[in-house]
C-alpha cells in the first residue's frame, strides 16, 4: 500500500482566512474613505494604509511554508510553525483592524505596520547601508587584529604570558559600557561606533585564536616540519588553514554580539542606522515605524547569521 | 651513505637538565636496512625517533646523516607518525601532492599530481584521492601518510609506531604493505615500536631500549627468512622469548649487548 503524504490542511486554512480577513477589512476601508463614516478608531487608523504589503507578506509565508513542508526533513515542525504565525496574524488582524478594539498607537493594525515597507523604503535601505559599513569597519580592522596577535600569542610563550591574562579580565567586561566614554572622546559618532565594535570582537576573538594554536595538532606540525616549510609557507600554508575554521565558526557568535552592540550604540547618538531608526521613532511614539524597525532589525541579523553557515559551506569544505 | 650514525648521544628534556634521557648512546643504522627501535611505551623511543629526525636537538653527541650532522629536518629524511598528521584542509591526494611540490621544486603543479596519484595508488589508495581526511578510516589515513613519506623520495624512513593505533586486520596489511615496500625500494628504514611481533616481522635490527629503567641499550642483528609469517619458525618464537623477557625484566643474560 503507498503511503500517502500528508497535507497538512491546517496551515493552508488559516492562511486562506487571513487573506479573507485583510480582503473584508480592506473593502470597509475603501467605504469609509469614501465617506461612510464609522466610529472606529482601529479601522480608520488602517485605512490610511494599503494593505497590499501585509498581503504580500502572508503570500511570502505562505510559499516557503509550502516549500519547507516540501522539502524539509520535517515537514510537520514546518506546517505547525506556519500555522502559529498566522494565527498571531490573524488575532493581530481580528483585533486591530477588523474589531480595531486595540490602542491605535501602542497596538497598530498589522497594514500600517507592513506598509511601512513600503513608504519608508528608502530610509529603511540607508539605515541598513550604515549600519552594515558600521560593522564592516568594526569587523574589518579587529578580526585581523585579533587573528594575528592571537596567533603571535599562541605562538611565543612570553608574549602569550603577558596578555592572555590581560584578556581574561577584559573579555568579560560588556563593550557597550564603554560606549558613552568613547562616544565623548571621539571625533565623530561613526569612529565611535566603529570603536565599540571592534572593542567587542577583539577580545572575545584574540583568546579563542591562542587556544586555536595551542590546540594545533602536533603530528601535523611535526608533518610540516618535516617537510622544511620556510617561515613563509608555515604561516601561510600552515597556520592559516589551520585557523580559518575557528575564526569562521567565531563568527557566530562575533557577529551577533557584535551587531546588538552596534544596535546599542547607534540607540545612543547616531543621526543613521537601524538602532536610529527604531530610536528616533520611538521618541515621537510612532509605533508603527519602530514595529516595523524591529522586523526589519530581526530580518538583517537572521540573513547576517547565515554568512558563517555559507562559509562553512563553500570555504571550509574539508570539515 | 644513506644510513645514520648515532656517536656518544645525550638527551634531556629542556628544564630538566638534569634527567638524562639518555647517556652517550652509540648505534649505526646500515644503509638499506629496516631498523627498529623496540621497547615499552614511555620509555624514549619516540624522543630518539625525533632526534634522528632533528625536531630536536641533542645536548651533546653527533648525529650523522648521509654524511652530514644532522641539526634540523632535512630533504632526505621523511617521518610517519602515529596519527598520521594529515593536512585536514588537503584531500588525500592535495596531501601528497603539497609534499611532493616542497620536496621537488622543478615539478609542475600537474606533475606533483600525477606523481602523487602514482603515490597514493602504490598504498593501495587509488579509490579515494579525492576524499578529505575526516572521510578516511585510520588505516586510510596511515596509508595516506606513508605516501606522502615517499613522494618526499627521501633514502630514509622514519616511522613513529604508525599502526598501534589500528585494528588488527589493517595492521596486518599495512605490514604487509611495510615489508613489499621496503623490499621494492631498499630505503632505510627506522621503525619505532613497542609490538615485539611487529619489530620481528619487518626489521633485520632492533634495537631495545627503555630509558625507565637502568638497563644497557641492546641491539640485536638477526636473519630470519622472507616473506615472514608470525608465530611460525621455532627460531622466530625463541627471539620473541627473549623480547618478551626483556620487558619484563627477566633473564637478561645471554643476551647481546651493544
Amino acid at each position: 500500500m503507498p503511503v500517502e503524504k500528508e497535507r497538512y490542511y491546517a496551515v493552508h486554512v488559516l492562511f486562506l482566512a487571513l487573506i479573507a480577513l485583510i480582503f473584508l477589512s480592506a473593502r470597509r476601508g475603501t467605504q469609509e474613505l469614501s465617506g461612510l463614516f464609522t466610529a472606529n478608531p482601529g479601522g480608520s487608523s488602517a485605512s490610511g494604509s494599503s494593505p497590499w504589503m501585509f498581503m504580500a507578506v502572508a503570500l511570502l509565508l505562505e510559499i516557503t511554508c509550502i516549500r519547507r513542508i516540501q522539502t524539509s526533513r520535517e515537514p510537520r515542525a514546518a506546517a505547525d510553525i506556519g500555522a502559529i504565525l498566522f494565527f498571531i496574524l490573524i488575532v493581530w488582524e481580528f483585533f486591530a483592524t477588523t474589531l480595531g478594539v486595540t490602542h491605535p498607537i501602542l497596538c497598530p493594525p498589522p497594514e500600517a505596520v507592513f506598509d511601512v515597507f513600503r513608504t519608508r523604503w528608502a530610509l529603511m535601505l540607508r539605515g541598513i547601508g550604515s549600519s552594515m559599513q558600521l560593522l564592516g569597519i568594526g569587523f574589518a580592522v579587529a578580526l585581523p587584529l585579533s587573528v594575528i596577535t592571537g596567533a603571535l600569542a599562541g605562538w611565543c610563550g612570553r608574549f602569550r604570558g603577558i596578555t592572555v591574562p590581560i584578556a581574561r579580565v577584559l573579555a568579560p567586561v560588556p563593550a557597550i559600557i564603554y560606549a558613552p566614554y568613547i562616544i565623548a572622546i571621539m571625533p565623530t559618532f561613526r569612529s565611535s561606533a566603529a570603536m565599540v565594535v571592534l572593542l567587542g570582537i577583539f577580545w572575545p576573538a584574540f583568546l579563542q585564536t591562542v587556544e586555536r594554536v595551542r590546540a594545533m595538532d602536533q603530528a601535523m606540525l611535526e608533518s610540516a616540519k618535516m617537510l622544511s616549510l620556510s617561515n613563509r609557507e608555515m604561516v601561510f600554508q600552515i597556520l592559516v588553514p589551520w585557523l580559518l575554521p575557528g575564526v569562521v565558526s567565531g563568527l557566530r557568535v562575533t557577529l551577533s554580539t557584535s551587531f546588538m552592540l552596534l544596535i546599542l550604540a547607534e540607540m545612543m547618538g547616531a543621526t543613521s542606522g537601524l538602532g536610529y531608526f527604531i530610536k528616533n521613532f520611538a521618541d515621537y511614539a510612532n509605533y508603527t515605524n519602530v514595529l516595523a524597525g524591529i522586523i526589519l532589525v530581526g530580518i538583517v541579523v537572521n540573513i547576517l547569521n547565515m554568512i558563517p553557515t555559507l562559509l562553512e559551506k563553500y570555504v571550509i569544505r574539508w570539515k | 651513505m644513506a644510513g645514520m650514525k648515532v656517536e656518544g648521544l645525550c638527551f634531556s628534556y629542556a628544564g630538566y637538565p638534569e634527567t638524562r634521557i639518555f647517556k652517550e648512546l652509540d648505534f649505526v643504522v646500515p644503509e638499506g636496512s629496516f631498523f627498529s627501535i623496540l621497547g615499552p611505551s614511555g620509555g624514549g623511543k619516540s624522543t630518539l625517533l625525533r632526534l634522528l629526525a632533528g625536531l630536536l636537538r641533542p645536548a651533546s653527541g653527533r648525529i650523522v646523516s648521509g654524511g652530514s650532522e644532522v641539526l634540523a629536518p632535512g630533504r632526505e629524511r621523511a617521518m610517519v607518525l602515529q596519527k598520521g598528521g594529515l593536512f585536514p584542509w588537503l584531500t588525500a591526494l592535495g596531501n601528497v601532492a603539497f609534499a611532493a611540490a616542497k620536496t621537488h621544486p622543478g615539478m609542475t603543479r600537474q606533475e606533483c599530481r600525477s606523481f602523487a596519484a602514482g603515490m597514493l595508488e602504490r598504498v593501495g589508495l587509488n579509490h579515494a584521492i579525492h576524499k578529505w581526511p575526516a572521510q578516511l578510516s585510520g588505516g586510510m589515513r596511515q596509508r595516506v601518510a606513508i605516501a606522502r613519506a615517499l613522494a618526499m623520495e627521501t633514502d630514509i624512513l622514519l616511522m613513529d609506531e604508525p599502526f598501534s593505533a589500528l585494528d588488527y586486520r589493517n595492521r596486518c596489511l599495512l605490514q604487509d604493505l611495510m615489508a613489499e615496500l621496503w623490499a621494492a625500494t631498499r630505503k632505510t628504514i627506522i621503525f619505532v615500536t613497542h609490538d615485539i611481533d611487529e619489530a620481528l616481522l619487518l626489521s633485520d635490527r632492533i634495537l631495545f631500549i627503555d630509558t625507565t629503567r637502568n638497563i644497557p641499550v641492546r641491539l640485536l642483528p638477526f636473519k630470519l627468512p622472507r616473506p615472514r609469517t608470525l608465530l611460525t619458525s621455532l627460531e622466530f618464537c625463541t627471539i620473541r622469548k627473549h623480547f618478551i623477557a626483556l620487558f619484563n625484566r627477566t633473564d637478561l643474560s645471554g643476551m647481546p649487548c651493544l
